[in-house]
């Protein structure tokens, strides 16, 4: 994990209207909607202070994509074993752009 | 019409200022339709820069950091491209569909304000969808 903002205790807001994250998540099959719906709770129930540290999720800065701040890192989160989220910090909210399984075959 | 420095390259800018030339409405355009010194738009003076003994070149404080692609041209011209290195375990993040996907993500974000989702609400409706 690299490029973690500092900034004081606040409850993690999800954001999960991006039609790009919807459109795979409403196709999630069993265990990977499963999966995937209970990272976004564990998230949903931490806070600034602590979300970055969450074992599981795996953050990792994606260095070569900009929040549309132009500043802000997008960070690619692991939300199952064959699903990743790309999201981005924006004030108290953690807005998720896209959702990509691992192999898109089954929700591509 | 094509840049002075021989790259053959044609900007497409020039094929406008060649109209206005020949209908004689603007002396600019007129000045501006005679072949540039290069095809690449200036935004600085040239500068001319010796190389150190261990071949090194000062390119300004601004650009400290940077990653840069040198590439030797025609003519013994040097072009420097800013890049960017990219982990191979993101290289995904380029490649279809992701990318477009990635781009639509973004360019969403950036045109609507955030708002919180309610989790178990978008669920619920993934589990009915599956029911259908």
């Amino acid at each position: 994990m690299s490029h973690v903002p500092k900034r004081a205790a606040q409850r993690v807001r999800l954001d999960l209207n991006s039609p790009e994250f919807r459109e795979v998540f409403l196709r999630l099959e069993g265990a990977d909607l499963a999966q995937v719906a209970g990272s976004l709770d564990r998230i949903r129930k931490l806070d600034w202070s602590n979300v970055y540290a969450s074992k599981g999720l795996r953050w990792e800065a994606i260095d070569h994509l900009k929040a549309p701040d132009g500043q802000s890192t997008v960070y690619s989160v692991r939300l199952s074993q064959k699903i990743r989220g790309l999201a981005f910090r924006d004030g108290e909210f953690l807005r998720f752009i896209s959702l990509h399984p691992d192999h898109d075959s089954a929700y591509g | 019409m094509r840049c002075a420095s021989s790259c053959n390259y044609a900007p497409p800018w020039l094929e406008l200022s060649r109209a206005f030339a020949a209908q004689g409405k603007d002396d600019r355009a007129r000045a501006e339709s005679r072949p540039p010194a290069s095809c690449y738009p200036a935004i600085m003076h040239p500068e001319i820069k010796r190389v150190g003994q261990s071949g090194q070149i000062s390119i300004g404080r601004e650009l400290a950091g940077k990653l840069l692609r040198l590439e030797q041209l025609e003519g013994g011209r040097l072009l420097l491209t800013p890049v960017v290195d990219v982990p191979e375990s993101q290289l995904w993040t380029l490649r279809e569909p992701h990318k477009a996907r990635i781009e639509r993500g973004l360019a969403w974000a950036a045109a609507t304000p955030a708002k919180e989702t309610d989790v178990a609400d978008v669920v619920a409706r993934a589990k009915r969808r599956k029911k259908r």
